[in-house]
This record gives C-alpha cells, structure tokens and sequence, in this order.
C-alpha cells in the first residue's frame, strides 16, 4: 500500500469549514451577549428615569404634607 | 512507479489560496464584530455597575432611621449624616464612589471605607431644600467611559416615620 503523504485537498476544505463553523458560532454567541446587555441596559434606564419621577413626586408630597 | 516527493506548485496556490481566505475572513469577523462587541459590552457593564451603585445610594438614603435627619456635612463632593451611634458618608476620589461609616468629627475617625463604584469622572450631590429642610438629593455620576451620558439618581428624604 503507497504511504499517504501530507493531506488531501478534501481534507483541507473540511478543515476549514470546520474552524470557519467555529468563528461563526463564537461571533454568534458575543453579538447576542451584547444585543442582551444593550436590552437589559435599556430597561435598567427605563426604572432608573421612573424612579427618579416617583422620588420627586414623593419628596414633593412629603414637603406639602410636613411642612 | 516512484514515489510522490512534495506537491506540486498549482497545488501549493490552490492551497495557500484557500489559506489566505479563511484568514482574511477570520480577521475581518474578529476586526469588525468581536473587538466592537467587547468594546460596547465592556461599556454596557460599566454603566450597569453604575446603576447599581445609585441603587445603593438611594437604599442607603431611604434606610436613615433618624428623624429628622442630622446632616453633618453636604456638599457637592461629599455627604455625610449621622445614622444612630455612627455617621455615614458617600464621596468620590480617586475616580471611584465611597461609602464611608465611622465617627465623623471635623474629619473621619475609626473609618471603614467601601468601593461602591469604579471608573467615576465626577460624582455631584445636589440637594433640594424647602423651608431650609432637605427634601430630596439628587446624585450625579458621570462615567469615564462615556461622559456625555451622567447618569442622575434622585432619592426622597423621608420627614418623618409614618405611624
């Protein structure tokens, strides 16, 4: 039987595929951590601005009602 | 037959072809998707870690026990009252939000010092008074990361417990 040296062209494009597969799932996988982050960070400024007019209608009862 | 040595040019540049592309992809995805990801998510967590920290702001500042409350220092760095036995404290140096709790007298004694918050420019309490009694602060915190964008917390002072 001939010995087999190096590696076949087949063998290369599954290679490549393989690792590009590869690439494609790591970018896949930090974009949607990012795009979950930029969601969370929205709602996280939403209750911040609600809070934040809740707090002074509070302060503002609490002033009328002390004073 | 004799045997096969090396392989010939055509299959090199057929190789080095197919090389130089999987190469040029990869680098292109890392340059325009990932390092802008790590970038934004770095951002993100950055400015999350400040919201938390006005969080604890706020909770801290809704748990004063004492009516009314004895303010022992405000200014627009540094704000300090006294909460029972102790005083406590929130400032800003060296880009980074503190909470402080001890004996405050002309300067702080017996001091345990928490790092709420890192990365700060500026941190700024503003006070809202009505008949000389504070009625609400307002806390201002402008990240390193991006500081056309302060992020403003506003607590309520409560005047007296409710019955």
């Amino acid at each position: 039987m001939k010995p087999k040296n190096g590696f076949l062209l087949i063998e290369l494009m599954i290679g490549l595929s393989i690792s590009t597969f590869f690439i494609l799932i790591i970018t896949h996988y930090i974009i949607e951590v990012k795009v979950t982050q930029q969601k969370a960070l929205k709602r996280i400024e939403a209750f911040s601005i609600a809070r934040n007019k809740s707090e002074k209608i509070l302060a503002k009862n609490n002033s009328d009602t002390y004073a | 037959m004799p045997n096969k040595k090396g392989f010939s040019l055509l299959s090199f540049l057929l190789y080095l072809m197919f090389f130089t592309m999987i190469m040029f992809f990869s680098c292109h995805i890392i340059v325009s998707l990932i390092i802008p990801s790590f970038s934004t998510m770095r951002k993100c967590q950055s400015i999350i870690a400040l919201h938390i920290a006005s969080d604890l702001f706020v909770r801290d500042i809704r748990a004063i026990k004492s009516y009314p409350c004895h303010w022992k220092l405000v200014t627009p760095h540094e704000l300090i009252w006294q909460e029972g036995d102790h005083d406590v404290g929130w400032c800003c140096s060296d880009n980074r939000l503190e909470r402080k709790e001890g004996i405050y007298n002309q300067g702080w004694k017996h001091t345990t010092t928490s790092v709420v918050a890192a990365g700060i420019k500026q941190a700024t309490f503003a006070v809202e008074q009505h008949n000389k009694v504070i009625i609400g602060i307002e806390l201002t915190l402008i990240p390193l990361i991006d500081q056309k964008k302060p992020i403003i917390c506003y607590v309520a002072i409560k005047q007296r417990e409710k019955t």
